[in-house]
């Protein structure tokens, strides 16, 4: 009897939505209301439970006939009113799920649950940007344009080589993974044992990434936000590979295009390589002759070889500073104090651990 | 029809509240406002440590489970995660397991697991029943991890600061350790926090590094830890992303420090450490690790303590691995483990047809 439910859905405007569930008997209409995409709430109204027993009522994941004894309810909690039977789970369910309401050891009610009116996550951009990138690269960012899910990313990513084959363990599985605050950017990082040299697994097998090669990051379609809602589409990036940079990172080579005073150009530096996308972010800042922080918006120009540094107010004439965080990696971990892999055979000591490094420069009229 | 009007029911009532009764000194029964659970582990008295990445924030829960319990439970439990599932209204890639970890106390067994949402869970499992630990209502004392860099020299100056996602957790001799990767720059840090937390706590996060065969120095983010007796010595016994078993004393962490780690094994490629507990069999300690990637890993300490040299020599057979000797269990697929008491260890492993269980095996047998 209970496979013989008759499901249509109804959608409302706004966080409303309403599920109609058409059984034999009789008719529910369970209104689900939304937060974040997500259901906080689902109201039946009294109504349509004919033989509604509060000391036995629950809500169960899946569809009646696959519920076993062992399974347990959804945690949360019942309120009833004058009109209406109402679940308050403990966390907020999603939708596109099918939930069964058990109101009495014999009758149960089996529904699915619409998918909130959202649009489908996009990848927005994956860093570095270069289709052309060295054999010992070391992270990837994928930017999306909402939340996404954690703990599962990894299986949602592969990195395939020229042949065709799938990568087997590219990047390092970390738990937690590493994302941003809001969940909308996750650092990939490359099996580190693979590039840092002498390490068993860099002797073993060498670098993920063979010089001369091409590859594929694809991003596969199935991964979903935190709605539930799966992305748009499959990724892919294709990139060939390069000679390794082992070289640490030196301000002292990159060119500066300095804009006049009275203006609002931006300042132009040319890394002459490509950088730390999200580093390039927070790591420089600009200086007035008073050691006071300029405000300074920062673009990210091609291949972030190229950053754009915009000031808020026009500059004036006179002497500025970058004012460079040592810790500012490019895309290979290089950083200002020491490269990703230091040869202690041949390196020079480290002199010093400073935080910052300083470029001087003049903005005249 | 039955009627009902305006009347509150709470039903479904597996949730578990901790209520204070006894408060500890410098704690408060509230909501410490945890936004996520990336590690867990337990200090005395049942005091649960909650490593919390995206508030950066490590919360003492004082969990007031602490009836003594000597023989655990006899436990065997299958499909862990579509009984969480259920319970949480989702499936099972809504959700994950983030970390578990046993009360030395009262044998019970927590969780901590995130939803698609990123909502965070703690679970408490006791005589296989699984109930939620209300996180709005706790008895706890929090100290954020900003301050514990910004109090670092380094950071004082105008750095910015780091994100670090909390990668272990660890409790001992009156001190929290937390090691951390950063979400932007290839580092991490471990930082040591004073236990009970301090207003002004004397606080140190240092950096660490080590070298390939002697050779190759690079900085070493850690995975997994724990403090350990070697030589008389408290040492942090460490596993890196990369994979080797890295020692340092305690002792040599200190603000603003650059630590060098000394390597005393490579355990493999392909493998990313989950866990390290150390237990006993026959009298006798050992380590045990697990790993993504490969067998449950044995590890005699006395070997550690042996070893006098870096690793000097490159590996050179397939998947081979150098330095110190450690046996591969015929156990695999390990997800999560912790001692359960002297005699038994818990695991939770993926089995071949893909279910996920938890389960108790005497030490003895590893």
């Amino acid at each position: 009897m209970l496979d013989r439910f008759l499901r249509c859905i109804i959608t409302l405007s706004g966080s409303l939505l309403l599920s109609v569930i058409i059984s034999a008997q009789s008719v529910i209409q369970p209104i689900l209301e939304f937060d974040k995409g997500r259901i906080t709430q689902l109201s039946i109204p009294l109504e349509s439970l004919s033989d509604l027993n509060l000391e036995q009522v629950a809500i169960f994941t899946g569809v009646m006939d696959n519920i076993s004894k062992r399974q347990p309810p959804i945690l949360g909690r019942f309120k009833v009113s004058d009109t209406y039977l109402s679940f308050y789970p403990h966390f907020s369910l999603e939708g596109g799920r099918t939930f069964t309401l058990k109101i009495n050891p014999e009758l149960s009610y089996s529904f699915k649950t619409e998918l909130p009116v959202e649009s489908a996550p996009v990848l927005l951009d994956i860093f570095p940007s270069s289709n052309q990138l060295p054999s010992n690269l070391l992270k990837f960012y994928l930017h999306f344009s909402v939340p996404m899910q954690a703990g599962n990313s990894y299986a949602q990513i592969a990195l395939i080589d020229q042949r065709g084959d799938t990568l087997d363990a590219p990047f390092v599985a970390l738990s937690p993974e590493l994302w941003n605050d809001d969940f909308t950017r996750l650092t990939l990082w490359l099996d580190p044992g693979r590039i840092k040299r002498d390490l068993g697994p860099n002797q073993l097998l060498g670098p993920v990434l063979q010089q001369r090669q091409t590859y594929e990051l694809v991003i596969k379609p199935g991964w979903k936000n935190q709605q539930g809602l799966p992305l748009n589409k499959k990724y892919q990036k294709s990139f060939r590979v390069i000679q390794a940079d082992r070289q640490k990172v030196n301000p002292d080579d990159w060119k500066l295009n300095i804009p006049k005073a009275g203006t609002s150009d931006a300042l132009l530096i040319n890394f002459l390589q490509p950088m730390d996308a999200a580093l390039l972010q927070r790591m420089i800042q600009v200086l007035n002759v008073k050691n006071e922080v300029i405000p300074c918006q920062f673009q990210l120009g091609a291949n972030e070889e190229l950053l754009k540094i915009i000031p808020l107010n026009s500059w004036k004439s006179g002497v500025y500073q970058l004012r460079i965080d040592t810790y500012l990696e490019d895309i290979c971990g290089n950083n200002l104090l020491r490269p990703f892999d230091r040869d202690l055979h041949k390196a020079t000591e480290i002199k010093s651990e400073e935080d910052f490094n300083f470029l001087t420069w003049e903005v005249k009229k | 029809m039955q009627k009902i009007s305006l009347l509150l029911l709470l039903l479904s009532v597996f949730s578990f509240q901790l209520v204070a009764s006894d408060e500890l000194p410098g704690f408060t029964t509230g909501d410490p406002g945890i936004q996520s659970i990336s590690a867990l582990a337990f200090g005395s008295d049942g005091i649960l440590f909650v490593g919390d990445s995206k508030s950066a924030t490590i919360v003492a829960i004082d969990t007031k489970d602490t009836q003594e319990k000597a023989t655990p439970d006899k436990l065997n439990f299958k499909n862990v995660d579509t009984y969480l599932a259920s319970m949480l209204g989702t499936e099972v890639d809504g959700m994950t397991i983030q970390d578990m970890a046993i009360n030395p106390i009262s044998k019970a067994i927590y969780f901590a697991v995130q939803l698609r949402d990123a909502s965070p869970v703690l679970l408490k499992m006791q005589e296989d029943q699984f109930m939620l630990v209300d996180l709005k209502s706790v008895s706890h004392s929090k100290t954020t991890l900003n301050q514990a860099v910004a109090a670092d020299a380094k950071d004082r100056r105008g750095r910015s600061l780091r994100r670090w996602a909390i990668s272990d957790l660890s409790y001992h001799d009156g001190q929290v350790l937390v090691s951390g990767l950063s979400n932007e720059e290839f580092s991490s840090a471990l930082t040591k926090l004073d236990f009970p937390f301090k207003k002004d706590a004397l606080l140190s996060s240092i950096e660490i590094y080590h070298a390939a065969h002697g050779r190759y120095e690079t900085y070493a983010p850690i995975k997994t830890f724990m403090p350990y007796e070697l030589s008389g010595k408290t040492h942090i016994v460490a596993s890196y992303t990369c994979t080797p078993l890295v020692i340092f004393p305690i002792d040599q962490m200190k603000p603003g420090a650059h630590l060098k780690g000394k390597t005393v094994a490579e355990l493999g490629n392909r493998n990313t450490p989950l866990d390290i507990i150390s237990y006993e069999k026959d009298g006798k300690p050992y380590l045990l690790m697990a790993n993504t990637s490969r067998a449950l890993m044995k590890i005699d300490p006395n070997k550690i303590e042996q070893y006098k040299d870096y690793l000097t020599e490159p590996v050179e057979e397939s998947s081979a691995t150098a330095g110190v000797d450690f046996i591969n269990l015929p156990i695999v697929n390990v997800l999560q483990m912790d001692k359960y008491d002297n005699e038994n260890i818990v695991l939770l492993q993926r089995n071949a047809a893909g279910e996920l269980n938890l389960y108790a095996t005497k030490s003895n047998r590893l």
